[in-house]
């Protein structure tokens, strides 16, 4: 005779076993009393309340729990927010700076700087190399052809956009020679007449 | 118009940006009786945008089931304090990889298991003195009768505590914080089936233990 499994005795200590469970319980002494056995415990040790603490405990926990969670960094979406989770990105980067770094050992000039390996680096970095390389140099449409495509709603829906207030935190970050720095740029860009 | 002044005009408008950006948490930050309406998922989509607000709504909404959860196991409330504190931490800390495919109490209960079952492991079981208890006295009509209840209550807390690791964090989440065999199982990262089997062994053990004494063998 196959007895039932804990499974199905849990099934019938709960009450919500099945017909085929309690006619075996029925019949059968020791899975009967095996149930019986749990029931009891359940009896004896399910009624077992966690006393109240005084109501003043919960505010002072939270305020506590929030005082500690205060000197903790802020969460990000990852370690690195916009690495590697813009895949058609990152491969458009990695070609560009491989062909950069190519075209440049190719035409034996000047060896190419270390590149960082963030996106967003590589990509100022593969920038940077523009002036050197664009000029008579058909080779790099291609590459210009693969970065141009990144627009920046491409960017937006691989997720690469910054999350909303990102980029307030970011300068909130910084020195005041960085905020400095940024005005200046800014205005630079956009307001030269 | 010189020069000069659209340059100026500028100038007042990066001034202003920068004060928001670094006097205010974000263009997010929403007023706290705003975020006490939000459903936990939007809390942490707050909390990822820099609202310094979302995440005390979130430890004021679960605490109390966090603490109840961390008591069971370690059955003294200094203790459950501060695993509780210690939950909300590696919660906080976590944030990015909360990913919403279980709700936010279950993952809350899924750091508190495993916070508890350390501490416990780290410990060995919990031996509460009778007077480890900072409760509101008992409202019952008898003195004699609200020590003989404490009394049970140890000893119930302490049969709990003599059960293996397993069996004792899928009683708690079944039979005392009323989680269904679906949610444990996603907890402990285990089947139904296996939960059912645990929380059975566990009864079983937990009528032994307290019907016979602590010295009783466990199956």
């Amino acid at each position: 005779m196959t007895h039932l499994s804990a499974a199905d005795l849990m099934d019938l200590v709960e009450g919500v076993a099945s017909r085929e469970v309690l006619a075996h319980a029925a019949a059968c002494d020791l899975c009967h009393r095996r149930a019986a056995d749990a029931a009891e415990g359940l009896a004896l040790g399910g009624r077992n309340e966690v006393p109240e603490p005084s109501p003043l405990f919960w505010e002072h926990l939270s305020r506590r729990i929030q005082t500690a969670v205060r000197d903790e960094p802020r969460p990000a979406r990852s370690r690195w927010p916009l690495a590697w989770s813009w895949r058609p990105g990152r491969f458009a980067v990695a070609v560009a700076v491989v062909a950069v770094a190519a075209v440049a050992v190719w035409r034996g000039r000047a060896p190419v700087p270390a590149l960082d390996h963030a996106p967003g680096a590589a990509v100022s970095q593969a920038e940077a190399l523009v002036p050197e390389l664009a000029v008579d140099d058909e080779s790099w449409s291609v590459v210009a052809g693969l970065v141009s495509e990144m627009s920046a709603d491409v960017l937006s829906a691989e997720g690469m956009a910054a999350p909303a207030g990102a980029i307030d935190h970011a300068v909130g970050a910084m020195t005041e020679e960085q905020r400095a720095e940024l005005a200046r740029l800014l205005k630079a860009e956009i307001g030269t007449p | 118009m010189t020069d000069g002044a659209g340059v100026a005009s500028i100038d007042d408008a990066l001034a202003g940006w920068m004060v928001h950006a670094v006097t205010d948490a974000g263009p997010n930050r929403q007023p706290r009786a705003v975020l006490t309406d939000l459903p936990d998922a939007s809390l942490v989509a707050e909390c990822r945008s820099g609202s310094p607000d979302a995440f005390g709504v979130i430890v004021e909404r679960h605490q109390r089931a966090v603490y109840q959860l961390c008591y069971r196991f370690v059955g003294s409330h200094e203790d459950a304090a501060d695993l509780t504190q210690d939950v909300f931490l590696r919660a906080y800390r976590g944030l990015a990889r909360f990913r919403g495919d279980a709700s936010l109490a279950t993952w809350l209960y899924r750091i508190g298991v495993n916070v508890c079952l350390n501490k416990v492991s780290a410990r060995g079981p919990a031996l509460v003195a009778l007077d480890d208890n900072p409760a509101i006295p008992s409202k019952g009509p008898d003195p004699s009768s609200a020590l003989l209840q404490d009394e049970r209550a140890r000893r119930v807390r302490d049969a709990v505590a003599r059960l293996p690791r397993t069996q004792r964090a899928t009683l708690i989440l079944r039979v005392y914080q009323d989680l269904s065999h679906k949610e444990i199982a996603e907890l402990l990262d285990t089947t139904v089936g296996a939960v059912k089997a645990n929380c059975f062994h566990a009864l079983g053990n937990l009528k032994r233990l307290l019907s016979n004494g602590p010295k009783e063998s466990l199956r």
